[in-house]
């Protein structure tokens, strides 16, 4: 799950989420997370089809632990819907890929 | 229902875990098309662990999210089909099995039901981050990683009471709470935990919070009396939650038999209450859960349903002119 493309480190979220404003979908997970390893197949398929209506994300908290404690990470995975460089919603512990893309069509 | 244009699937699976793979094996290597909807990911609950030990033609022990990639896999090489998505509404009772999803409508000739039994959790904060890292909910899975330390089971029925009395044999301490001052599991149980020396009882209590370390591991639980209302901290190694389970059989009340617990009635045939409808896996009736009982019955209730399907009124080519 670490070597896939969707890999975010903070330069690139400040860039991508936070200068260029682009509606992003990014996840805070952490390698020793089993919750975080279950849904990564579904996010992984999810950025593939719908890569033209949002920028797909994951941040690994261990790696990025101010970025964590910025958005107030205590439980992951946590999906955060940025639009326009601000957090407009999250969803933490999704249990269904119904309920991400439920999630997702609030917004785009 | 009317007419459908829609691909009718010989075989409809409801889960991706052990038993719904194991039938989409076997029914696709049985020439029937397969289609197997699951909501998150292959493996159920044996992908939330990373060491699986007592599943058969291992010697080291596996990783249970790759065990159950790796039979997705295996079904997908032998035709079947995987639908990420989640199932809202069956309908059983016909001769075409629909099932209602975020992604749409499924058809299926017969269905297989294996969508599991999720261990109740007491709910409490961290504990989803402590699962697997001193929060456990399967003794037989994870007794082992314990031996000669100290255990807490919660719980008062029994499988708390088997768990205990498992733990008891690895554990140098184990440390039954139930939140009433009696256990409601067989006598004969009670009295064999009764025999074990290293087993403490605290009685009328409840576990209120979960404490961990700088590692990220459980290191002590706060306990509360609920007759005093006194609150104590008791450092143990591993936490065994055995306050039951809640079988997945929402999407099936009313329409297949279930028992009191509401596990779908149904024996080593898999059969349900609805002809050319079979259960297979935990959520099921069933004496023991495991990973392997659960593969065992996704091969059996394949088995049946081609049985089904090859003496059934209508032949595959055949079902359009009835509707």
């Amino acid at each position: 799950m670490a070597e896939n493309n969707l890999q975010m480190r903070r330069a690139d979220f400040e860039k991508k989420v936070m200068e260029e404003k682009q509606t992003a979908l990014i996840e805070f997970w952490a390698p020793w997370c089993s919750h975080c390893r279950r849904i990564a197949p579904l996010f992984q398929q999810m950025a593939e089809e719908k890569s033209d209506k949002l920028l797909f994300g994951q941040i690994n908290v261990d790696e990025e632990r101010d970025l964590a404690r910025q958005y107030g990470m205590t439980v992951i995975p946590t999906l955060l819907l940025f639009q326009g460089g601000q957090v407009q919603g999250s969803i933490t512990a999704p249990g269904s890929i119904a309920q991400i893309e439920d999630f997702i069509r609030q917004f785009v | 229902m009317g007419k459908t244009d829609a691909p009718v699937y010989d075989l409809l699976i409801i889960g991706g875990g052990p038993a719904g793979y194991t039938a989409a094996i076997y029914g696709a290597r049985g020439g029937l098309s397969v289609l197997v909807l699951e909501q998150l990911s292959a493996g159920g609950q044996m992908a939330l662990t990373s060491q699986v030990d007592n599943y058969p033609g291992f010697l080291e022990s596996t990783d249970g999210f790759l065990l159950g990639e790796t039979m997705r896999k295996q079904a997908e090489q032998f035709g079947a089909n995987t639908k990420l998505a989640e199932v809202r509404a069956l309908s059983l009772a016909g001769p075409l099995k629909i099932a209602g999803t975020s992604s749409g409508r499924f058809y299926g000739r017969a269905l297989i039901f294996a969508a599991g039994a999720m261990p109740r959790k007491l709910n409490l904060a961290g504990e989803e981050a402590l699962t697997g890292r001193g929060v456990h909910y399967c003794a037989a899975c994870d007794g082992m990683a314990y031996r000669n330390q100290t255990v807490m089971v919660v719980g008062g029925g029994n499988s708390a009471v088997e768990d205990a009395l498992q733990l008891s044999r690895l554990a140098k301490k184990v440390i039954l709470v139930h939140r009433r001052d009696a256990l409601r599991a067989e006598k004969i149980m009670q009295d064999a935990l009764e025999a074990m020396p290293n087993v403490e009882y605290v009685w009328n209590s409840t576990v209120t919070a979960l404490h961990a370390g700088d590692s990220g591991r459980l290191t002590h639980v706060t306990l509360q009396n609920l007759s005093s209302g006194v609150f104590s901290d008791v450092p143990v190694d591993g936490l065994f939650v055995s306050i039951g389970r809640q079988p997945a059989s929402e999407l099936v009340r009313g329409q297949v038999d279930l028992d009191p617990a509401g596990y779908v009635l149904a024996d080593e045939t898999t059969r349900t209450s609805v002809p050319g409808v079979f259960a297979a896996g935990d959520v099921r009736t069933k004496p023991l859960r495991q990973i392997v009982t659960a593969t065992a019955d996704g091969a059996v209730a394949a088995y049946f349903a081609q049985s089904y399907l090859d003496h059934h009124l209508f032949s595959r080519n055949h079902l359009k002119c009835f509707w």
